[in-house]
Parts: C-alpha cells; structure tokens; sequence
C-alpha cells in the first residue's frame, strides 16, 4: 500500500492535477453556492468533461468539484440564510444569526476550517482504513436503516427547541410530502392526482428551495433595509487568524473532531449523505456542547457541527464505491458512472487491477482538501462582500438562482412550479415562525423510515423481533431513545422559551 | 480563480441553453442534408446510471458517423415515462431521440395508466439486452446450487427472500418467471437500485439478489458473489462457467434492454440514415471496446429487428402479466 502510495504522489502534485484541483474546486464552490446546483448536480455535468482525460486526472477532478461544492454550500446559508445545497441545511441556523452580527467573516472561516477537517479526517480514513470500514457499510439491513432513519429524525426536538410543537408541525408537512408518488413496495400512486411527474415523489431539493430560498428572499424585499445595509453588516470586518485560532483552540475543536468522524461514518454507510450529516452534526455539536443554549444565535459550534459532518461524507462515501462497487451517497452514485465511463468497473477487484488510478485519487483527495482550505481562507473576505450587496439586488438574485436551480435538478418546469408552491408555504411558516428545517429533515428520512420499516416487515414475514435483533440494532435504538429523552427532557426544563432563535430555523 | 470559475458556470449554462433553444426552433426539413445541427437524446434516467452511460457512449461517436453531435439531456421520472411523453410530444425530425428501456417502459403499461404507448416510437436501434442472474453470497452455504435454492423454496415456501429492483423491473418479473417455471414460492422484497441490491445480499440481509449480468459481473469475478444461473439464451462470454437456466431445465429468460428510439412519424428516410449510422456505430472496434469496459452486454438490433423484438416482448410481457399479475392496475 505505501509503495502504492508512494508512486501517487508525483502524479498527484504534477501540474495538470493541480491546476484540475484549484479549478474544480473553485467551480465546485460556486456550484455549491448557488441554490439548487447541488454537488451531484456538478460532478454529472463535469463527467462528459473527463472524457478526454486520463482517468485519474478525470476522478481528481471529480473529487474536487464533490469536496468544493459541499463546502460551497455553507456559503450561501451563511451569507444569505439559503443553504446553497441540502448539505448546508443545518448551517443557516447559526451561520446566518453570525453575519446579521457582522461576522460573516468569521463565520466562513469556521466553516472553511471546519470543512476541511471534515475532508482530511475522511480523506485519512479513506486511505488507509478503506478495507476494514467497508465492512460497516454491509452491516446495514432494513431494520438497521430504520433506526438510523428514526435517530435523525429525533433530531427534530433540538432544531425546534424554541417551540416544540411548531418543530413538529413542520415535521409532520415533511412527512405528508415524503408520501407522494409511487409507494416503494407495491408502486401504488399515492397522492400524485394522476400527474406523472408526482410518481418519483417530490425531490428534496425542490422543497429546500421552496421553503428557505424564497421565503428568505421576499422578506429581504419587504425588509426595511432594503436598499441600505445593516450598519452593523457594513461595518463587518475581516476575521483576524488569531482570532480563528482562539475560537477554534477554545471552543470548536472538539465539536470540529466528532462532526469530522460523524460524517465519515455517515458517509460510509449507503443511501446516506451530507443532507443527513448536517443535521446530526449540528445535534452532536449542541448536545456536548458547554453552551447549547447559545445554539441558534450565531454561535460557531452550530456552524462547525454541521459543516465539518458533512465534508466528512465526502471521503467517507468513497469507502464503500472504491472497495465495494457500492457508492455511499448520492454523488459518489453518480461517480460510479463516471468510473464505468473510464473503463473502471467498480467493484472488489478495482484496487488490484487499477491500483494506480486508486491511490491517485485517494492521495489526490487529501490535497484537494488542502486546495479547498486555501481557496476557503482567502477567498471568505471575497465572499463576505456578498453580505454587503443591498437587499434589492440580492433578493431578485436569490429568485432568478432558485427558478434556475430548480429546473436543472431534473430539466423539468414542473418541478419550478412545485418550488414556488413551497414558497407560497414557506413564507407563510416563516410568518408564523415554523421552523423550515423539520420539514426537509423529515422529507429525507420519512420515507427512508417507511420504506425500510415495511421492508424489514417483509423479509422477516411481520415478525416484530426482527426489529430488534443484533446488537447494532440495540445500539442504534439505545442512541434514538437518548437522543429523544435528552432533548424531551431540554425542553420541559427550560419550560416556555420566548421564540428568539426560531425563526431562523 | 472563484471569479473564472463562475464564468465558466455561465459560459457552460449559455451553451447549453443556446444548445437547446436550436433544437426547439427545430424547422420541418427534408431528410436532405439531415443533419445538419446537433441531435438532442433524451435519457430516462439520471446521470450515472447505464442508460446514461449508454447514450453517452453512443453520442461520442455521433460525430463521427453522423457528422453532428449529441447532446444528452437527462429527463429522470417515473419509471422513464417523464422522458417517454416528451419524447413522444417531440418533433419527429430526427433531431430529438430518446432511449428506451425495457421491461420499464412496458411494465408501466401493464401496471397503470401512462400517457404513452409503445406505439408511440419508431424503434431505430437497440443496443443493449443485460440478461438477469440470479446471484447468492459466495459463502452462503445453503444454496450451492439452483437446485439447493428450489429444494429450499419448496421445503419453505415463500421464505427465501429475493432482492429485486422495485415493482415492475425486470428483477421482479425474471422472480416472477423463476416461480412459473420452478413451481415454487419465494418473497420478492423490493429495492430503489441495483447498488442496495448487491449490499443487502453481501451483508447477508436477503437469501438471493435478482441481479442482471451488467452490475454483478465484477462482484461473481472478485468471489463475493456466487452466480446460480443466468437468465439467456446462451450463457455470458464474460462468465463463460454459469450456466444459463434453460441449461438446468428451467424455461426462464429475462433481460434488460436499452435502445434509442424516435418519436412516431419520423420521415422514413432520416430514420434509416440514423438506423444505418447507429449500425456503424455498433460496428466500431472503439465502441465494441466501450461498450465492453463499461458492462454493456451488446445485442444490437436496427430498425425492423428491433421493432419485431418489442412485439415478441410485448406479447411475452402481457402474457406473463396476466398469468401472474404483479402490482395492482390503477
């Protein structure tokens, strides 16, 4: 392996390959920075692109737009309170607070240390414990992916601590949107109206758009600032490396290391990705937090949680594409296309007949995750100046982006319409303060709940023990009952809570 | 470098969307000259998947052959049925195709109301047929042989559980086949890709995975996954040591078929141009070799050929439906 490693190296730091890493990466931020252009969205129209490329160079590029635009993303919630893509969804709850505070800055600079500790931790993992974590990725049965789906979905209580029962309003929208189009088992339409392009279900993406983007950009238009800048955002200034460093060194790392391991166990585990990871790490970040209460205020940890967990996907996905042949996530299911493209069939035998290849992009996505904290660091005070662009302009802008975002999820105007309607309803969830959040949350783990409930109840002919058996089973439910219990337990022992950090959420 | 980026973003957007403004200004044009911009391939499923793989592969060699490119645009949804009405509401210029898949397209038919018919296309060219296998873990020791997994399934009737790829898909069916020819039961468990089925059978949560030759080849060559039978005509020169069904006396082939279609009314002299460029495409050692590495089992089949395939499978596919319905007619 390290000879392996060893001969990756030249390859990796060659010219071309870092040039592809500084350009990917920079496309990949912009990407992901704009809503609806999601991560998947970039690496499939960059694979026609690697055609003509040696295939290495052509999965080092590929690699970098994944990592930058799920970085990108942060960008975006930070700056303008719409996560750029799914895997941001978490971010905005405390990104944003930090920019209405003037420290946009900081808060990306957070976000850029804090992803990349994601990225390198899951880039480690990758290379050198690949072939052992495999192994969890095929642990994973129906009954196991229901408690997984059930532990985030509890989740809910800490991104509605301010009202509960608003948290899960929301939830139970997302739920009821979760069930449309064709039941996964018995391909039944369910509340589809008869319109085909109902049957494959409303796409996450598509709510997310609806219920952050548009919502946000009305009520910048209606704000009173509108054509002014907030003296205090105008007057935000440039974060200081001394003053990263003692926020980091005093109170993030921890919060930095769990999110980064969080979410390359997430990333490892199939069918789940940087849209589940940002919530988990945004809780896991709260619950071992000193300050939880300051959660939802702008307060770093929120950012460094859910930023670093989903940048840990990243690396985490691969384990199981490059050792199995079974792709993590939702990008690196794409990715697999890209391999077979190059002639590299994916499966248990790809890292003895293509070593080269391999190793390359393991090695290369380390020093991508370099690149990407380069860019991050001294690009934020770029970015930051988005902050400062008047409302009027930025507003339309978010619209314009979000109109086009939507159609190229799938080509289709149909789904531009179902975003507006979301944004018909989002506005009027942010005018009664229910939080956005729940609903995407449940959207993405209310039918990952239903399917594998049901399935589970299949392959074991109804027996309910089924659920139960095997320790990672028992695990998972001990982690959902105490995740439930803490936050129930939260709840009643603050009593009532005025509303102050809900309607970010 | 962030700034040039987003200009390449745009750059890249405005090509696409000029791309696609040519194609809707499409004017009616002879077969003369044809063609003379670029040919837009619809694609009903997502990018990365084999269908996908598949169009790309093909349109690298448009140029060549055609002397125009093809532009891929991905139209995902319900079972290709989003991608199969556009394509059916398309101009029959020529200058849109689409692919088309079977069982999916016809199962869909079968299963409920759908704004399309298979009457709907000209068939130009079929490129693919993936034929099913039906695949254990290496190390499950109960089912050796097919007929250990029979002798199982009749000694437990619906109790051997089988991963296929959703109602409808051509795993479920080839299940469906298995249970008509064998007499037996087992419990089909339904799946969203062909990536879940392949874990949950090396993690050992299903007794058996419906699989096609295309997704599993690598998994039965690197030992994790036994092959018990494949699902053709002839077995598959890739794994020249699994017998096919029909060899252990079962009549069970089933397959996967993907092809490029027009929409109706097509002028009958730009589909045989097409119908012949799509045959040179086939023919090409550089595509033959594509087409290999990325796992697609080829079978082409042009114009008239492919037309008469789809009406044997359409008879086979009814036939079969109503002898063992699965799913429920709206």
């Amino acid at each position: 392996m390290y000879n392996a490693i060893f001969q990756a190296i030249p390859v990796v730091f060659s010219i071309k390959s870092l040039l592809l890493m500084f350009l990917g990466t920079g496309l990949g931020i912009a990407i992901g920075a704009m809503p609806g252009l999601t991560a998947s969205m970039g690496v499939a129209l960059l694979i026609p692109l690697t055609f003509g490329m040696p295939p290495a160079y052509g999965l080092v590029l590929l690699g970098s737009i994944y990592c930058g635009a799920i970085y990108g993303g942060s960008i975006s919630a930070i700056l303008l309170n719409v996560p750029g893509t799914p895997s941001s969804a978490a971010t905005v709850l405390d990104g944003f607070p930090m920019t209405q505070r003037g420290e946009a800055d900081k808060a990306l600079k957070i976000s850029t240390t804090a992803s990349f500790t994601g990225g390198i931790i899951s880039a480690f993992v990758l290379l050198f414990l690949a072939p052992p974590l495999a192994r969890i990725a095929l642990m994973f049965g129906a009954s196991e992916y229901f408690w997984l789906a059930l532990l985030g979905l509890s989740v809910i209580v800490s991104l509605s601590s301010a009202n509960v029962v608003k948290g899960f309003l929301a939830a139970a929208f997302g739920l009821f949107v979760g069930s449309i189009g064709l039941d996964p088992l018995t391909g039944v339409p369910r509340f589809t109206f008869g319109v085909p392009n109902l049957l494959d279900g409303v796409n996450v993406i598509v709510l997310l758009i609806g219920l952050f983007s548009i919502p946000q950009a009305l009520e910048m238009i209606e704000s009173e600032t509108v054509n002014r800048i907030p003296e205090i955002v105008e007057r935000g200034v440039a974060c200081k490396f001394r003053e990263l460093w003692h926020e980091i060194a005093h109170v993030c790392w921890p919060t930095y290391i769990r999110s980064s391991i969080l979410g390359t166990f997430i990333g490892i585990i199939p069918g789940t990705g940087g849209n589940v990871a940002t919530f988990l790490g945004y809780e896991q970040a709260k619950r071992f937090s000193k300050h939880p209460e300051k959660f939802g205020t702008g307060w770093s940890e929120g950012v460094a949680g859910s930023e670093a967990a989903n940048n840990g996907v990243t690396g985490g996905a691969l384990v199981p594409l490059l050792t199995l042949g079974i792709p993590g996530d939702s990008v690196t299911a794409i990715m697999l296309g890209g391999l077979l493209i190059h002639g590299l069939q994916p499966g248990p035998r790809l890292f003895v007949q293509h070593p080269d290849v391999v190793y390359t992009f393991m090695v290369g996505m380390v020093v991508i995750n370099v690149v990407m904290l380069i860019m991050g660091y001294f690009g934020s005070y770029l970015f930051a100046k988005v902050a400062k662009v008047p409302y009027s302009i930025v507003g339309p802008m978010v619209i314009a982006l979000s109109v086009v975002g939507t159609y190229a999820i799938k080509n289709s105007m149909f789904d531009v319409g179902l975003m507006l309607f979301f944004g018909f309803i989002g506005y009027i969830m942010r005018k009664l303060a229910i939080p956005a959040g729940p609903a995407v949350l449940a959207l993405i783990l209310g039918p990952m709940a239903e399917e594998n409930w049901r399935r589970a109840m299949l392959i074991s002919g109804g027996e309910i023990g089924y659920m139960f058996s095997g320790i990672l089973n028992l695990v998972l439910i001990v982690l959902f009952l105490l995740v439930l219990g803490v936050g129930i337990a939260t709840f009643i022992k603050k009593g009532k809570r005025t509303e102050e950090f809900e309607a970010d959420a | 470098m962030i700034k040039g980026g987003v200009l390449g973003m745009k750059r890249l957007t405005g090509l696409v969307l000029a791309l696609m403004m040519v194609g809707l200004m499409t004017l009616p044009v002879g077969a003369q000259g044809y063609p003379t911009q670029p040919i837009t391939i619809i694609v009903g499923f997502g990018p990365g998947g084999a269908t996908d793989v598949l169009a790309r592969i093909v349109a690298k060699y448009s140029d060549k052959y055609l002397g125009q490119p093809m532009v891929i645009n991905n139209m995902p949804g319900a079972n290709t049925e989003i991608s199969l009405v556009a394509l059916k509401k398309a101009a029959p210029d020529g200058y849109t195709l689409g692919t088309l898949n079977i069982p999916h397209a016809l199962s869909n038919i079968l299963m409920r109301q759908t704004q399309y018919a298979m009457e709907d296309f000209k068939y130009l060219a079929n490129f693919v047929v993936d034929p099913g296998l039906i695949g254990v873990r290496a190390d499950d020791d109960r089912f050796k042989t097919l007929d250990d997994l029979i002798k199982y399934a009749k000694a437990n009737p619906g109790k051997a559980t089988w991963a296929t790829s959703g109602i409808g898909s051509d795993d479920h069916i080839a299940a469906n086949m298995f249970e008509v020819a064998t007499g037996v039961k087992v419990r089909p468990v339904p799946y969203k890709s062909d990536a879940e089925i392949v874990a949950a059978v090396l993690g050992g949560h299903v007794d058996v995975g419906g699989f096609n030759v295309g997704n599993v080849t690598e998994q039965v060559l690197a030992g994790k996954i036994r092959a018990l039978g494949v699902m053709a005509e002839k077995r598959y020169p890739d794994l020249p040591d699994v017998p096919t069904l029909k060899e252990q006396g079962y009549d069970v082939v089933s397959d996967s078929s993907r092809g490029i279609v027009a929409p109706k009314g097509i002028p009958d002299e730009i589909a045989q141009k097409l119908g012949d460029a799509f045959r040179k495409i086939s023919q090409d050692p550089e595509f033959v070799e594509d087409m290999r590495k990325s796992v697609q089992p080829m079978d082409v089949k042009i114009l008239d050929e492919y037309d008469e395939y789809v009406k044997v499978l359409v008879k086979r596919f009814t036939d079969l439906y109503k002898a063992n319905p699965w799913g429920e007619k709206k």
